[in-house]
C-alpha cells in the first residue's frame, strides 16, 4: 500500500513540476510537499488517479509553527502554518498526505470543489487558526460562537482564554 | 338581528397562508442524543432547507491536550466518543505508541482488542436502541440496552468504569484483566448472539418500522466517500471499507471475520450494519480468546512504562523512573509526526500528533468520524419530511461529545 502511494507521488510529481517542492516519508506515510498555488491541480491529479484514485479527503488539519522549540528537530517549515490534506483511497487502501506552507494572513485555496467533507474542514481551521480559504462557499465558524474573538488553537492563544473575568486564572 | 354580509370581499381569491416556516430543533431536545441545533425551513411538512449549528460541547481538547502529558490525554480523548470509551483509549494510545515507536506485548494486544469489540457493541447498542425509539418501535431499545448493560458490566469488571474507563496507557495497559475476565467474556459472546437474532426478527418484520426507515436518508456511495464518510454508515451505502481490514492493527490480521454492507445507504441499511457489526464483534471476541496469550501488557521499556513495585521499592533507578513516568509523563522522540487511525464505532478515528521531545504532544489533531458524517445532514434532509429528522439523525449516530471536540 506505501508502493502505490510512493508511485502515486512520483505521478503526482511528473504532473505538477515545479509545483512540487519534496517528496519524503514519515510517521504519516508518504507526504508530498507542494506550493500552494499547487493545490487544486494536484487533487485534480489525485482524486481522478486512474491506478490509485483517492476518492475521499479523510482530513484535512493545520499546524502552527510559531512556539516550535529550537532544539525540538529540524522539521519546521520557514511559515508560520502548515496545511495538511489526508487523502485516502478506499479502492486501493492508500494513504497520502499534501502539505503546503502558509504565512500569517496567507489565505489558502479552497479544496471543497473537489471534496464536500473539505467544507467543514476548512470551516474548523479558519475557526481555530483564522486561516481564511479563497473560494469557500460557506466561511463562518463552526465550533466557537460568532463574535467570539481570536483563534483558540493558535499558539498565542492562552489556554485560559483571553477574557480574564469570564476566564479565571489557575 | 342583523344578516351575516355575504360577500364582504368578492373579488379577492381565497388564500391559505403559505408562507416557509422556520423551526429551530435542538440544541437541547431528545430527538438530537446531544446537544446539536438544526434550523430548518419548512414547506408544509417537508424540509426545505436546513442549516446545522455545532459546537455547544466544544471542551478545546486539542488545545486541553497541548497541556496534558500522553498518559493524561487518555481522559479527554476517552471522553470524545463516549459510548465507546475503550475504542478511543486503545485509539489514542496506538497512535501514541507509533509516535514513540513502541511495539506493546501481544496479550495487551489481544485485551485491547477484546474490550474494544465489547465496546462496540455497546456502542451499536447504543446508536440503534434510541434510534428505534425515535420511529416509534419501543420494544427494541430494551433489548439493545440489556445487552449493552452486559457489555458495560464487563468493561467495568476490567477497567473499573462503566464509562470513563483510561485504561490504557503508553506501551501497554492501566492493569491486566483480573481473574474470571475470560469466562464472564465467553457467557457474554453467546448472549450477543441471541438478542441480535431477537433484534433482527423485532425489526425486520416490523411494519412501523419498515414504512420509516427503507428509503428515509438515502445516500450514494461516491458522494459518502466525498463527505469523507467511514464506519457504518459508509458500509451501508455498500462500500466495504473497513479500516481493521484495510490496514490491520492490533491483532485484527489474525482474526477472521467479515465485513456486512448495505445496498442502499439509508436509515435500513445503517441499522442492520450495526446489526450484523456486533455478530462479527462477537466472532472476534470468540477467537481472540481462543487465543488469547499470557505474558506480561506493558513493554519493559524505562521512562514509558511504570516499572514493577518491587524495583520501586528496592533500588533506587526504579524509584527514580516512578518517578518520572509520574510527574513528567514519557517523552516521546524529537521532531516526530504521525498519522495513526483506528476503526471507532462510527468509523475512521484518526489522530495527527505532533512531537517536539517534551512530555506533551505539541499538537494534535483528531479526524473525528461524526464530524464528517455529520456535514452531509442538510444533503440527507432537504425534501424530506420533518418526522424523518429524527430517524436520519439517530441513525448517524451522532454523538455530539465526538462532533464538537
Amino acid at each position: 500500500m506505501i508502493d502505490r502511494a510512493r508511485q502515486a507521488a512520483k505521478r503526482l510529481s511528473a504532473a505538477l513540476a515545479d509545483g512540487l517542492l519534496e517528496v519524503f516519508e514519515d510517521g504519516r506515510g508518504v507526504v508530498a510537499r507542494i506550493e500552494a498555488t499547487a493545490l487544486h491541480k494536484a487533487l485534480d491529479v489525485l482524486r481522478d488517479d486512474r491506478k490509485t484514485p483517492f476518492e475521499m479527503l479523510a482530513h484535512e488539519t493545520a499546524i502552527d509553527w510559531s512556539a516550535w522549540p529550537a532544539d525540538a528537530g529540524s522539521q519546521r517549515p520557514a511559515e508560520r502554518f502548515s496545511l495538511i490534506y489526508n487523502l485516502y483511497s478506499v479502492s486501493t487502501r492508500t494513504r497520502i498526505f499534501l502539505e503546503i506552507a502558509l504565512a500569517e494572513g496567507q489565505a489558502a485555496p479552497s479544496a471543497t470543489g473537489h471534496y464536500a467533507s473539505a467544507n467543514w474542514a476548512e470551516r474548523e481551521i479558519y475557526d481555530m487558526f483564522g486561516i481564511k480559504f479563497t473560494r469557500h462557499p460557506d466561511l463562518r465558524r463552526i465550533l466557537m460562537w460568532e463574535g467570539f474573538e481570536g483563534h483558540p488553537l493558535r499558539k498565542d492563544f492562552p489556554r485560559h482564554g483571553i477574557n480574564p473575568q469570564d476566564f479565571p486564572q489557575e | 338581528m342583523q344578516p351575516f354580509p355575504r360577500d364582504i370581499d368578492a373579488g379577492a381569491p381565497l388564500d391559505l397562508h403559505s408562507e416557509r416556516m422556520k423551526l429551530n430543533w435542538g440544541p437541547s431536545h431528545p430527538a438530537t442524543h446531544g446537544t446539536l441545533r438544526v434550523l430548518l425551513e419548512l414547506e408544509g411538512e417537508t424540509i426545505a432547507k436546513c442549516d446545522t449549528e455545532i459546537g455547544y460541547l466544544h471542551r478545546g481538547k486539542e488545545k486541553l491536550a497541548e497541556d496534558w502529558n500522553y498518559n493524561q490525554c487518555v481522559n479527554i480523548m476517552e471522553r470524545m466518543n463516549y459510548c465507546s470509551t475503550v475504542i478511543n483509549n486503545c485509539a489514542w494510545h496506538q497512535a501514541c505508541e507509533k509516535l514513540f515507536e513502541i511495539e506493546i506485548p501481544p496479550r495487551a494486544v489481544y485485551l485491547r482488542m477484546i474490550l474494544s469489540e465489547i465496546s462496540r457493541i455497546a456502542d451499536h447498542m447504543t446508536a440503534i436502541g434510541p434510534n428505534c425509539v425515535d420511529i416509534g418501535v419501543l420494544t427494541p431499545f430494551w433489548y439493545t440496552w440489556d445487552i449493552r448493560e452486559k457489555a458495560y458490566d464487563i468493561i467495568e469488571f476490567v477497567t473499573g468504569a462503566r464509562m470513563m474507563s483510561a485504561w490504557t496507557r503508553v506501551g501497554g495497559l492501566a492493569a491486566d484483566a483480573p481473574e474470571g475476565f475470560e469466562e464472564r467474556v465467553r457467557q457474554f459472546v453467546p448472549e450477543v448472539y441471541r438478542e441480535m437474532d431477537e433484534l433482527d426478527k423485532l425489526l425486520a418484520a416490523n411494519r412501523i418500522f419498515n414504512d420509516r426507515s427503507r428509503g428515509v436518508g438515502t445516500i450514494g456511495p461516491e458522494e459518502a466517500l466525498s463527505y469523507g464518510w467511514t464506519g457504518p454508515c459508509l458500509r451501508a451505502t455498500g462500500v466495504a471499507h473497513d479500516l481493521r481490514v484495510a490496514s490491520p492493527y492490533l491483532a485484527y490480521g489474525d482474526m477472521q471475520f467479515d465485513i456486512p454492507v448495505g445496498e442502499h445507504g439509508d436509515t435500513y441499511d445503517r441499522i442492520f450494519v450495526r446489526i450484523e457489526e456486533c455478530r462479527q464483534a462477537a466472532r472476534i471476541i470468540e477467537q481472540a480468546l481462543d487465543n488469547l496469550p499470557g505474558g506480561p501488557v506493558n513493554t519493559g521499556k524505562r521512562h514509558v512504562v511504570l516499572p514493577s513495585k518491587d524495583a520501586v521499592y528496592n533500588q533506587m533507578e526504579g524509584l527514580i523512573h516512578h518517578f518520572e513516568v509520574i510527574m513528567y509523563g514519557p517523552k516521546a522522540p524529537k521532531g516526530n509526526i504521525c498519522y495513526d487511525a483506528s476503526e471507532g464505532g462510527n468509523g475512521e478515528l484518526g489522530f495527527t500528533i505532533v512531537s517536539d521531545g517534551s512530555a506533551k504532544p505539541y499538537r494534535v489533531s483528531v479526524r473525528s468520524p461524526c464530524y464528517y458524517i455529520f456535514s452531509a445532514l442538510p444533503r440527507l434532509v432537504t425534501g424530506r419530511l420533518l418526522a424523518d429528522l429524527p430517524a436520519i439523525v439517530a441513525s448517524l449516530n451522532i454523538i455530539a461529545g465526538e462532533l464538537d471536540r
